[in-house]
C-alpha cells in the first residue's frame, strides 16, 4: 500500500520548509573526498583546481600543460606538477513511499521534508543526483527533474515482506547514498547495510520516526490494522505488553545502528514531531549524516 | 432514609449497566488502530485466528458516558420523592384474633418485621398503634418504637373461633386517619374496606383434629376429621392423669371425618392425636358429665297428672320432691286462685268446662328462647276461662287476643302458666308443647346453683344461676372478666368454685371446624398501594429533575460524539 502523495499546495510548503533547513545544513559532502564529474568539491584524484597536491615524473601521455617548467630548468627532467582534482559528488537518493512513513499526517510530512531536504541539498551542493522510489520488495528510478517540481513519484508494486527495495537500488560507485525510511520492516539489516556501503559508497540513513510508534498510547481492547497490508490483529492491550513492545522497537532500532557502524552507514533519527532543523542538529549532526553550510 | 422511589420499577432500567458492560466487554472491533509496526507485536504475544470472542473491560471515556448515562435514565425512571421533614402517620395494624393464626405465628412476625420498616419510612415519624379484631381485648402496643411492636405481636395469642371483623377494621381505620395506614394481618384471603391494606401470612396445611365430642354415660364418642385434601394418617391415644396408653392409628382421606370411642377410663382423661401444624385441636380433654339434678313436684290428683308425670319420665337427671322444696312444681289452678308458689311452677289455669267451644284465631308465638322455632298451628284448645296476662308478664303464645301461654316473675322464681284448659286440648300431644316445658326445665336447671360436670367447647360463655354472686366465684383454668364466665381458651381442664365449694368441672375442647380448616389459607400483601399513597402525600419531587434531563442528553451527545470521532 503505497504512501498517499500530498496535494501541490502542500508539497509546496513541504518543499519551502525543506530549503530553509538546507540553507543552514546539508548532506555531509565535506566530510571525504568524491569521485565524479568536474564540480566543487575536492576530488579523490588528481585535477586542475589550484590547490597543489604532488610532483612526480612526466610519463608518456601526460597532458603538457602540467609540466614545472621551472622545474625543468633547474633539473633538466620532466616533472609534473598536480593539482586537486575538484568534483562533483554523485548522490543516490532513496526514498521509502511505502505506508507506513505516512503513518500520520506528521509523519508523512517529515518525510517528505528530510527527502526534500536532502534532494535541496544535494542539488544546491552541485552533485549530481538520482533518485529512487522503493516500494516493499521493488525500487523505480524517479526523475529528479518530476522530483523537483513536487511531482508524484511514480507507481511500482508493492511487494512486502521481500529483501527491501534499498537492497535493490543501483547505487553508483563512490556515490553518497542516502535513504530516508522507517527501517520497520522485519528481517536482518545486513542485506540493505552492505548495499549501500559497497562500491566505496557512502551510506546515509534517515530515519523518520514518530510517537505513535515509539511511545503509542495503546490500552485495552485494540484491534490492529497493519497499515500496508492491511492484516489485522485483535489484541488486548495492557501495560504489560505496551512495555515489551517499546522494549522491542528498541532493539529493533539497535540492531540498526549496530550494523550501520559496522558498514560505516550514517544513522540519525528524525523525529516526526519536532522542528526539523532541531531534530538533525540534535542527532544527524553528530552522526555525521548532515553539516553545517559555512 | 428520607427518600423513596415512585416507580421502583424504573431500576430495572440498571439492567443496562450490564447490557453496556457486555457490550463492551463482547466487542471485537473495540478500537482500530493503524499502525506500521505489527511486526514487532507479532512478536510479543500469539493471538488465534478469529481473535478473542471476549475482551476484557476496556476503560474508555465512552463506556463511562453510557454508564453514566444508564444510571441517569434510572434516576429518572424511578422518580425519587423525598420525604417531608413534618410528616407523620399513624400505622394502626389489625391481628386477626382467630385462633388459626396461631399455626402462623412466625410467619406472621416475619411478614411484620419485613414489611412495617418499609411502610413506616413513608413518613418523617410514624405511631405504632397494634390491636387486635377481639374488640374485647385491650390495645397490644400504642407508641413510637416499632420492635415493642413486633415484640408484642410474637407474644400474642389469637383465642377467637370465626368472628366479625369489621367493626375492629372499622376502628382501626378511624384510629389511622387520614394521613395513617391501617393494616389487617390475617391468614386467609378478606375482602377488607378501602383504605386498608391486608397481609395474609396462611399457607394451605393438612391439619387432622378434633372437631366434636360426646359423653353418654360410661362412653365417650369423639370425631376425628382430616381438615386437608390429601389422605392422612395419624395416632392417637388414651391419655389418664398424663399416662398415655398405646398410639393406635387412624387413616382419614379427605375431608373425612372418623368416629373414635370407648368407655370411659375415668373420670377426668384426654384423647391424644399426634401433633402437627395446628396443635390447637390435637387434644381432647374429656369428663364424665354430671348434670344438676332437678327436682319436680307432681300434683297429687287430678286429670293432668299423667301428662306431669309423662313430662317428669323425659327430662334426664330429675327426682321426685314435693312441696316447696322443688326446683319444679306442677300444679293446676282455678284461674280464680291467686297464684302463689315458693319457687319455679308450671301452672295450668284454664277451665273449660263442659261446654267450651274452640278457641279460633290465629296463633302467634312470641321471640322468645322458650318458643323458639316451634310450631304451634295444630294446637287446638277450648275457649275458657283464665287469667289476665300483667304488664310484667311475658306472653309466649297468642291465639288471637287471648294469652294462651305466659311467662310470669316473681322474685328469683319463674311461672309458667298455661292459660287454656290442658285436658280438653291436643296440648298433650303436640311437640311444641311438650318442648316448652322441657325448654323451661333445662333453664330452671341452668340457673340452679348446684356442682354439675360438663363438657365444653373453648372460650364458651357459662351462665351463672341467678342467686350466685359473680363476686364470689373463683376460677381454675377458666376465665371471670365483667362478670362473664368463660371455659378455659386453651384445650384443658377447669373448676368453679363458689365461696371454696365446686360448682363446675369441665373439660374445654377446640371444636371450631372452621378455623381449623387451612385449605383457603393464603398470602398476599395489599399494602403497597396504600403505602405508595402515603408516600405521595408525606413527599415532594426532586428538583433536580430537570437538570438530571438536560444531563442525560449532554452526557448522550457527549457519548455520540466521542464514539463517533473514534470510529472515523
Amino acid at each position: 500500500m503505497p504512501m498517499k502523495w500530498p496535494d501541490e499546495r502542500e508539497i509546496a510548503g513541504i518543499r519551502s520548509s525543506a530549503r530553509i533547513v538546507a540553507g543552514r545544513m546539508r548532506l555531509p559532502f565535506r566530510s571525504r573526498t568524491w569521485r565524479g564529474t568536474g564540480g566543487n568539491w575536492q576530488g579523490a584524484g588528481v585535477g586542475n583546481s589550484i590547490d597543489f597536491q604532488d610532483h612526480r615524473q612526466y610519463l608518456p601521455g601526460d597532458d603538457p600543460r602540467y609540466i614545472d617548467w621551472q622545474a625543468y630548468a633547474r633539473t633538466g627532467h620532466y616533472t609534473m606538477k598536480l593539482y586537486r582534482e575538484e568534483v562533483s559528488p554523485r548522490v543516490d537518493l532513496v526514498l521509502d513511499a511505502t505506508a507506513s512513513m505516512a503513518l500520520n499526517e506528521a509523519k508523512r510530512r517529515r518525510s517528505l521534508e528530510t527527502f526534500y531536504f536532502a534532494l535541496e541539498s544535494a542539488l544546491r551542493s552541485g552533485a549530481s543526483v538520482r533518485c529512487f522510489v522503493t516500494r516493499g520488495g521493488t525500487c523505480v528510478p524517479w526523475a529528479v527533474e518530476s522530483a523537483v517540481i513536487g511531482g508524484a513519484p511514480p507507481e511500482s508494486e508493492d511487494r512486502v515482506d521481500e529483501v527491501p527495495g534499498a537492497a535493490l537500488t543501483p547505487w553508483r560507485s563512490g556515490s553518497l547514498r542516502v535513504w530516508i525510511s522507517d527501517l520497520l520492516f522485519p528481517g536482518s539489516p545486513e542485506s540493505v547495510l552492505a548495499t549501500m556501503s559497497a562500491s566505496k559508497g557512502r551510506g546515509i540513513l534517515l530515519v523518520v520516526q514518530c510517537r505513535d510508534e515509539s511511545d503509542p498510547d495503546w490500552s485495552g481492547n485494540i484491534e490492529f490494522v497493519d497499515c500496508e497490508t492491511g492484516g489485522v490483529r485483535s489484541q488486548h492491550v495492557g501495560d504489560d505488553v505496551v512495555a515489551r513492545y517499546r522494549d522491542a522497537y528498541t532493539r529493533h532500532f539497535r540492531l540498526w545502528r549496530e550494523h550501520a557502524r559496522r558498514h560505516g552507514v550514517a544513522l540519525a533519527r528524525i523525529a516526526a514531531e519536532l522542528d526539523l532543523g532541531e531534530v538533525l542538529a540534535a542527532e544527524a549532526v553528530s552522526e555525521g549524516a548532515v553539516e553545517w553550510c559555512d | 432514609m428520607d427518600i423513596y422511589f415512585a416507580n421502583p420499577a424504573g431500576f430495572l432500567a440498571l439492567l443496562g449497566v450490564p447490557a453496556v458492560l457486555a457490550i463492551h466487554f463482547l466487542q471485537r472491533e473495540s478500537r482500530r488502530v493503524h499502525t506500521s509496526t505489527l511486526f514487532l507485536l507479532d512478536n510479543l504475544a500469539p493471538v488465534s485466528a478469529q481473535g478473542r470472542r471476549i475482551e476484557r473491560l476496556r476503560n474508555s471515556i465512552p463506556l463511562w458516558l453510557q454508564l453514566l448515562a444508564v444510571l441517569l435514565i434510572a434516576w429518572l425512571l424511578v422518580q425519587p420523592q423525598w420525604l417531608r421533614k413534618d410528616s407523620s402517620q399513624t400505622v394502626v395494624v389489625v391481628l386477626d384474633s382467630s385462633v388459626s393464626m396461631r399455626a402462623f405465628r412466625e410467619e406472621m412476625v416475619d411478614a411484620l418485621r419485613r414489611r412495617l420498616p418499609t411502610i413506616g419510612s413513608a413518613a418523617a415519624r410514624t405511631e405504632w398503634i397494634l390491636v387486635e379484631s377481639d374488640r374485647s381485648r385491650p390495645t397490644l402496643h400504642a407508641g413510637d418504637r416499632l420492635d415493642d411492636l413486633i415484640a408484642r405481636a410474637a407474644e400474642w395469642e389469637p383465642n377467637l373461633g370465626t368472628h366479625d371483623v369489621r367493626s375492629a377494621l372499622a376502628l382501626a381505620r378511624s384510629l389511622a386517619g387520614r394521613g395513617g395506614v391501617a393494616i389487617f394481618v390475617t391468614d386467609g384471603s378478606t375482602s377488607a374496606p378501602p383504605g386498608l391494606g391486608t397481609i395474609a401470612v396462611g399457607r394451605p396445611i393438612q391439619n387432622c383434629g378434633f372437631v366434636g365430642v360426646r359423653v353418654d354415660g360410661d362412653h365417650w364418642t369423639a370425631l376425628v376429621r382430616n381438615h386437608g385434601d390429601t389422605p392422612q394418617a395419624r395416632k392417637w391415644s388414651v391419655a389418664v392423669d398424663g399416662a398415655q396408653d398405646e398410639p393406635r392409628t387412624i387413616s382419614l382421606g379427605p375431608g373425612e371425618v372418623v368416629s373414635l370411642g370407648g368407655r370411659l377410663p375415668a373420670d377426668r382423661f384426654e384423647i391424644v392425636l399426634e401433633a402437627d401444624e395446628f396443635s390447637l385441636d390435637d387434644r381432647l380433654p374429656i369428663v364424665r358429665e354430671q348434670r344438676k339434678p332437678l327436682a319436680l313436684s307432681l300434683p297429687t290428683d287430678g286429670d293432668i297428672r299423667p301428662f306431669f308425670e309423662r313430662i317428669a319420665e323425659s327430662i334426664p337427671d330429675t327426682m321426685p320432691e314435693s312441696g316447696k322444696s322443688a326446683d319444679i312444681e306442677f300444679a293446676a289452678r282455678p284461674p280464680t286462685d291467686p297464684l302463689e308458689f315458693a319457687g319455679n311452677a308450671v301452672v295450668v289455669v284454664g277451665d273449660a268446662g263442659e261446654s267450651g267451644r274452640y278457641l279460633d284465631g290465629a296463633i302467634v308465638a312470641e321471640n322468645h328462647p322458650l318458643v323458639e322455632r316451634l310450631e304451634w298451628q295444630g294446637l287446638i284448645a277450648r275457649e275458657a276461662a283464665g287469667i289476665e296476662a300483667e304488664p310484667s308478664d311475658e306472653v309466649l303464645l297468642w291465639q288471637g287476643t287471648r294469652p294462651l301461654i305466659l311467662l310470669r316473675r316473681k322474685g328469683d322464681s319463674r311461672l309458667l302458666v298455661v292459660n287454656f284448659d290442658l285436658a280438653q286440648s291436643n296440648a298433650d300431644r303436640l311437640p311444641a308443647f311438650v318442648v316448652l316445658l322441657s325448654r323451661f326445665a333445662e333453664s330452671v336447671r341452668e340457673g340452679k346453683a348446684a356442682f354439675e360436670r360438663r363438657n365444653l367447647e373453648t372460650n364458651q360463655t357459662l351462665p351463672i344461676p341467678p342467686t350466685v354472686v359473680a363476686g364470689s366465684l373463683s376460677a381454675s383454668g377458666a376465665h371471670i372478666a365483667g362478670g362473664v364466665v368463660r371455659a378455659s381458651a386453651e384445650p384443658g381442664f377447669f373448676e368453679i368454685s363458689r365461696n371454696g365449694e365446686p360448682l363446675l368441672a369441665g373439660a374445654a375442647h377446640f371444636a371450631d371446624a372452621r378455623e381449623a380448616d387451612f385449605r383457603s389459607a393464603t398470602q398476599s400483601d395489599t399494602t403497597h398501594g396504600i403505602e405508595r399513597d402515603v408516600l405521595e402525600r408525606n413527599s415532594r419531587e426532586d428538583l433536580l429533575t430537570p437538570v438530571w434531563a438536560l444531563l442525560l442528553g449532554a452526557v448522550c451527545i457527549a457519548s455520540w460524539a466521542f464514539t463517533g470521532r473514534r470510529s472515523t
